[in-house]
């Protein structure tokens, strides 16, 4: 009887630890060494497009959609131009296209600035839950991925619905290292500036898919079971954001950000898209206010 | 002792390696008959793109031999083949592959061409399309830590598996091939297959649309197989 009871109590709580919150763990660098701090004060800013090499670009829609979920979030009145705004600009003005695709030749691949530098500073996402006043407002959060799912299938999408493997529940573990030391060449000036003038902004803000498919040989090696070995192909989501001066072409924030669940890594690109673009914005509270200690 | 046995946690081994020719179909493709795309309608066949690469002369000709023998075999009289596509509406294909070269999101860029779309829709007489695309990605390499557990609950032996992300670090590129279905009527991606392989692209091509065609159908999200 004994020995059911503690079956049953451990069978228990291995359900109910099961069903508590999921954690997303996260990690990303950045270089904010040129963000200016007037940033914030009335800046225009454009997200443009996300670009992609051909490999990712099946992955865009849920994230387009994650965009659109950002900007009903928070709102349109904060100066942020994105989504089909932007993309009608594109369509009549042709030489946009040009412009961006000039840009995007010094962005789309690796990016040597964002690797891991032991000197890098290591800070980590203060992640308590909002209060009133401070924390992160994980009920907004948890809603984003079935908003995302829902209109990627208003537009008739054949991306997976990113809702059937999300957690409700969810909490973040957000480590972030930023750049000591990080040089971006200038980017096209006149791209930058032939873009930032037809889109009426003062900076643009690229994102960017890197196609990482990540080939993961294991070797499993314990105690009762024979060694054996498993292969798998993965995509870990890489994710890069920039914010370029539209006046200078300069770099001034860079971000890149990795999901640190291999097998699991897709199952959060919308969630992860929304907090990378509310960490590179830092508009509103919409989402709590985000702490890194 | 007993307690202990309870909560037996047993660390495996970690180790990576890449080796071998491998090819990998990375998500599978719809097939017209799945009912996205009605079997009336007309397909065409559009000029590859290409991404991150350059691609001869040569390699495009032959690429597109072979999708055109390998796609009408597939679909029949339902598909319109590129050569023809090509003396119908040159300059439209011309138009295409100009505009449509950059690297960004590929409903994005339909949706800022709707117009084109549907002039090759009404010049071709054709409502879908099937564009290929050859390109690169990056390939990472990544140490996993497999942290394996083994708990004894009475009757009841659970086993689980915990992978630790613990970092990664550069590879080789590797060669990607897409194909890609489109609504030219409505300007959207209906569907799309991805083939990523670790060698570089074979100038002869000819093995790139047979191996994603032949995919066609299947229903694997993640399947690997040599050629």
């Amino acid at each position: 009887m004994k020995t059911l009871i503690q079956t049953v109590s451990l069978v228990a709580g291995l359900i109910l630890a099961a069903g508590c919150a999921t954690p997303v763990p996260m990690s990303s660098i950045e270089s904010t060494a040129k963000r200016p701090a007037t940033l914030n004060a009335g800046s225009r800013i454009a997200i443009l497009p996300i670009a992609a090499r051909v490999g990712g670009q099946r992955y865009l829609a849920s994230l387009s959609a994650a965009q659109e979920v950002y900007l009903e979030r928070v709102g349109a009145t904060t100066g942020i131009k994105a989504g089909r705004d932007i993309e009608k600009k594109f369509s009549e003005q042709g030489n946009l296209t040009a412009a961006y695709q000039a840009i995007l030749e010094k962005l789309l691949d690796r990016d040597p600035n964002l690797c891991v530098a032991q000197e890098d500073i290591l800070t980590t996402l203060d992640s308590k839950p909002w209060n009133g006043q401070s924390g992160i407002k994980y009920e907004k959060l948890s809603d984003i991925n079935t908003l995302v799912a829902g209109k990627a299938t208003q537009r008739g999408s054949a991306a997976a619905p990113a809702a059937n493997a999300v957690a409700r529940e969810i909490r973040l573990q957000w480590n972030v290292r930023t750049k000591a030391k990080a040089s971006y060449e200038p980017l096209p000036l006149a791209s930058v500036k032939e873009l930032s003038q037809a889109l009426e902004c003062d900076y643009v803000l690229i994102p960017v898919v890197r196609d990482s498919y990540n080939y993961v040989k294991q070797w499993f090696a314990f105690t009762i079971i024979p060694v054996f070995r498993t292969t798998g192909v993965y995509r870990m989501n890489d994710m890069a954001f920039y914010l370029v001066d539209g006046a200078s072409g300069e770099v001034v924030q860079a971000l890149q950000i990795t999901e640190n669940r291999a097998p699991q890594a897709a199952s959060n690109d919308a969630l992860v898209m929304v907090l990378a673009l509310n960490k590179m914005i830092q508009k509103g509270d919409s989402f709590g206010s985000f702490t890194f200690r | 002792m007993k307690r202990a046995l309870c909560v037996l946690a047993v660390v495996a081994g970690v180790s990576l390696s890449q080796c071998g020719c491998r090819t990998t179909l990375l998500e599978s493709y719809a097939p017209p008959k799945s009912g996205r795309c009605q079997s009336t309608e007309k397909i065409l066949g559009l000029p590859p793109l290409a991404g991150g690469i350059q691609i001869s002369a040569p390699f495009r000709q032959n690429l597109e031999l072979e999708l055109d023998k390998v796609l009408a075999e597939r679909w029949g009289a339902q598909y319109v083949p590129l050569s023809q596509g090509k003396q119908s509406c040159q300059a439209l294909l011309a138009k295409w592959t100009t505009q449509m070269s950059c690297d960004y999101d590929l409903a994005a860029r339909l949706r800022v061409n709707a117009s084109l779309c549907q002039d090759l829709a009404q010049a071709s007489g054709c409502r879908y399309a099937i564009l290929p695309t050859v390109g690169r990605c990056n390939s990472d390499a990544a140490n996993i830590l497999n942290v394996t557990y083994v708990i004894p609950a009475g009757l009841v032996i659970i086993v689980g598996n915990v992978p630790i992300f613990l970092g990664k670090y550069q590879a080789n590129d590797m060669s990607v091939c897409t194909m890609t279905l489109l609504d030219l009527k409505e300007g959207a991606v209906i569907s799309e297959a991805a083939m990523a392989s670790r060698d570089k692209m074979s100038e002869s091509g000819a093995t790139y649309p047979g191996a994603l065609i032949n995919a066609i159908g299947r229903s694997a999200k993640i399947k690997q197989r040599k050629i």
